[in-house]
């Protein structure tokens, strides 16, 4: 923390800062030299092919994978083989392709546990009820039902996760993501799944928490339209390498894009021929 | 906690009436009961609310067992029964209290050792090196005979645990217990239980907090095992095995997984059925019906409510009897 305010460079350190990062599955190079920096307030698109390496990269950036190469900083810190709870106090907070969500626990639940983490109260304190013990649960309580409100979802408080709508259980996801108070939060095809309606709230929805609350946003998202949209900048992977970086005009018009992406449906096509 | 105190009261008005009208058999059989509950409710918190697999308890009690009963031993007889005894030791002659809380804390010391390792690792590593620890601790007590006679083990306790010594601790089991559950502690342990990773990329440390569970749980269990020593006056290697990790884990999961009511409530049913059997078990000379009976309730279980007699959560009515704060 010191380190960081002792800096003369006026430039601010980068949120998340991934030089050169790689991973293997076996004989699978899932990822390879992944160079990622997200300074602080930014909205970063990743796309790119199924399989492309995308979600590997999250894993990667969120501590949930070891890279076999590479080196991850997170506000300045090198958190490169640290474990996913390292990751999240120092500010990273993602949501999942494939959603995961406490399902036995309500909405309001799920949220809390993302605050336990900065707010939680220890053991001590719990089982002999001291008054830190319920000022911390009041806290957490409270905020999450704030942070539901933000987002719109007070409706939904008191309902068991696992019994939500799937594009309740999305923003839901996104909410307790944000109840780590984080600097970065990857989002994961955040629109799969979602009717029109549902991915223009989601704009809304993403808009707000990088403009209002100041969060950085990394998205992997295969609309195409959402993406343009919202990121200043996207990065396109393509077989775990890096294809092209830049702003959402000049990704669209870069040939070996649009190749990469045409060259995968037109093998598909291929394959079901 | 105004209400607690009022459940509490109607705990010890019942045991009072108990300790006055119960003959020795029926009063061993209450404490007995208790003690099971304070080792349900105590597992619960790794085997249930964390959706750890923990068949530890029977090693934490022998450890807890024996420590106490070491520590409570009358020192005249000492000398005799175990020769290698420090000489420290050896004229020591402790009350039932600070033996308990000092076999507790030897389970909870263990407990950390075993844990450390493991608990980093998701899957049945737990289970496997609990397992492990049960054989590894019968051994070993077996082999420090000059502490503690070995196989014969060591009888001859002085009966210092009473109906009320057991209520006192198991209604201190389940007030923590409760605690915990309904805390922001208690919900990172069920978040790890129903998304692992996701609840690490909250920011929950897995080891951390499946240790507060596991360490917590073997506490409870190393006091139990002293108050049942010095219930029964004996402890030996094998009084607590498999057989009771198994009957324990039965209890759990019919009362449901992380169900505080339901390990209670599950526990007394399952531990009087279990002694209603033993006359006819003696009568019909088949042994081990009760083990086949309980196996049956758990399978039968499985297959038509998984969830348990009460899910994870506590019963409505329980739960809002006790979670109004007063003011
Ligand atoms: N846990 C894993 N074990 C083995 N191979 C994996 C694993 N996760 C991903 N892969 C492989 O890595 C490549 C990239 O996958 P992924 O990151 O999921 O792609 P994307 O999210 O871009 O669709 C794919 O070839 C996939 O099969
Ligand atoms: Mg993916």
């Amino acid at each position: 923390m010191s380190a960081r305010s002792d800096r003369v460079s006026p430039v601010p350190s980068p949120v998340l800062d991934c030089r050169g990062v790689s991973k293997a599955f076996g004989g699978v190079q899932a990822l390879q030299d992944f160079t990622l920096r997200v300074d602080p307030g930014a909205l970063i698109g990743l796309i790119g092919p199924n399989g492309a390496g995308k979600t590997t990269a999250f894993n990667v950036l969120t501590g949930v994978l070891r890279p076999s190469a590479g080196r991850i900083f997170v506000a300045g810190t090198d958190l490169t083989g640290k474990r996913p709870h390292v990751f999240a106090r120092h500010g990273v907070a993602r949501t999942f392709q494939n959603i995961r969500l406490f399902p036995d626990m309500t909405v309001h639940e799920n949220v809390m546990t993302g605050l336990h983490m900065r707010h939680g109260a220890g053991l001590a304190a719990t089982v002999l009820g001291l008054p830190a013990f319920h000022r911390s649960e009041d806290r957490i309580a409270e905020r999450a039902a704030e942070l539901l409100g933000v987002l719109r979802l007070s409706d939904l408080i008191d309902v068991r996760a696992g019994d939500l709508a799937y594009g309740d259980q999305r923003r839901v996801e996104i909410a307790r993501a944000l109840a780590t108070e984080p600097r970065v939060l990857l989002l994961d095809e955040p629109a799969a799944g979602l009717n029109p309606h549902e991915s223009n709230a989601l704009i809304g929805m993403i808009r707000r928490i990088n403009g209002d609350m100041g969060i950085a946003v990394v998205l992997v998202e295969h609309d195409m339209r959402l993406v343009m949209e919202l990121c200043q900048r996207i990065h396109v992977l393509d077989h775990g390498r890096e294809l092209a970086v830049g702003t959402p005009a000049e990704v669209q018009d870069d040939p070996r894009v649009v190749e990469a992406y045409l060259g995968t449906s037109a093998k598909a096509a291929h394959r079901h021929a | 906690m105004g209400r607690g105190l009022v459940a509490l009261g109607l705990g010890a008005a019942a045991v009072a009436v108990m300790q006055a009208s119960f003959n020795d058999y029926l009063l061993t059989l209450a404490s007995i009961i208790l003690i099971n509950v304070m080792l349900t409710t105590s597992l619960s918190l790794t085997n249930g609310l964390t959706g750890l697999f923990s068949l530890g308890h029977p090693a934490f009690m022998t450890i807890g067992g024996y420590v106490a009963a070491i520590l409570t031993y009358p020192a005249r007889r000492k000398g005799f029964m175990m020769p290698e005894l420090p000489e420290a030791l050896a004229v020591q002659q402790w009350d039932l209290l600070p033996s308990l809380l000092v076999g507790g804390t030897a389970a909870a010391l263990i407990a950390v050792l075993v844990g450390f390792p493991v608990l980093r690792l998701r899957g049945h590593y737990l289970a496997v090196a609990t397992l492990g620890l049960i054989i590894i601790v019968k051994v070993l007590v077996n082999n420090m005979d000059g502490y503690t006679r070995g196989g014969l083990g060591l009888n001859g306790l002085p009966q210092l645990t009473n109906l009320w010594w057991v209520f006192g601790w198991t209604a201190l089991s389940i007030i923590v217990c409760w605690r915990i559950k309904h805390s922001s502690l208690g919900r990172t342990m069920m978040a790890l239980r129903e998304n692992y990773m996701a609840a690490q990329c909250m920011g929950v440390s897995a080891l951390g907090i499946s240790l507060i569970a596991f360490v917590t749980g073997a506490f409870f269990a190393g006091v139990a095992g002293g108050l049942m020593a010095h219930l029964i006056t004996v402890i030996t290697p094998g009084t607590y095995s498999v057989v009771l990790a198994f009957n324990l884990v039965v209890m759990i999961v019919v009362g449901g997984n992380g169900s505080l009511t339901g390990a209670i409530v599950a526990t007394v049913i399952l531990s009087i059925a279990s002694e209603a059997l033993r006359p006819v078990e003696e009568a019909l000379e088949l042994y081990g019906l009760s083990q086949v009976i309980l196996a049956l309730c758990l399978i039968l279980m499985l297959i038509y409510r998984p969830g348990g007699l009460f899910g994870s959560a506590e019963p409505a009515l329980v739960r809002r009897w006790f979670t109004r704060r007063s003011p």
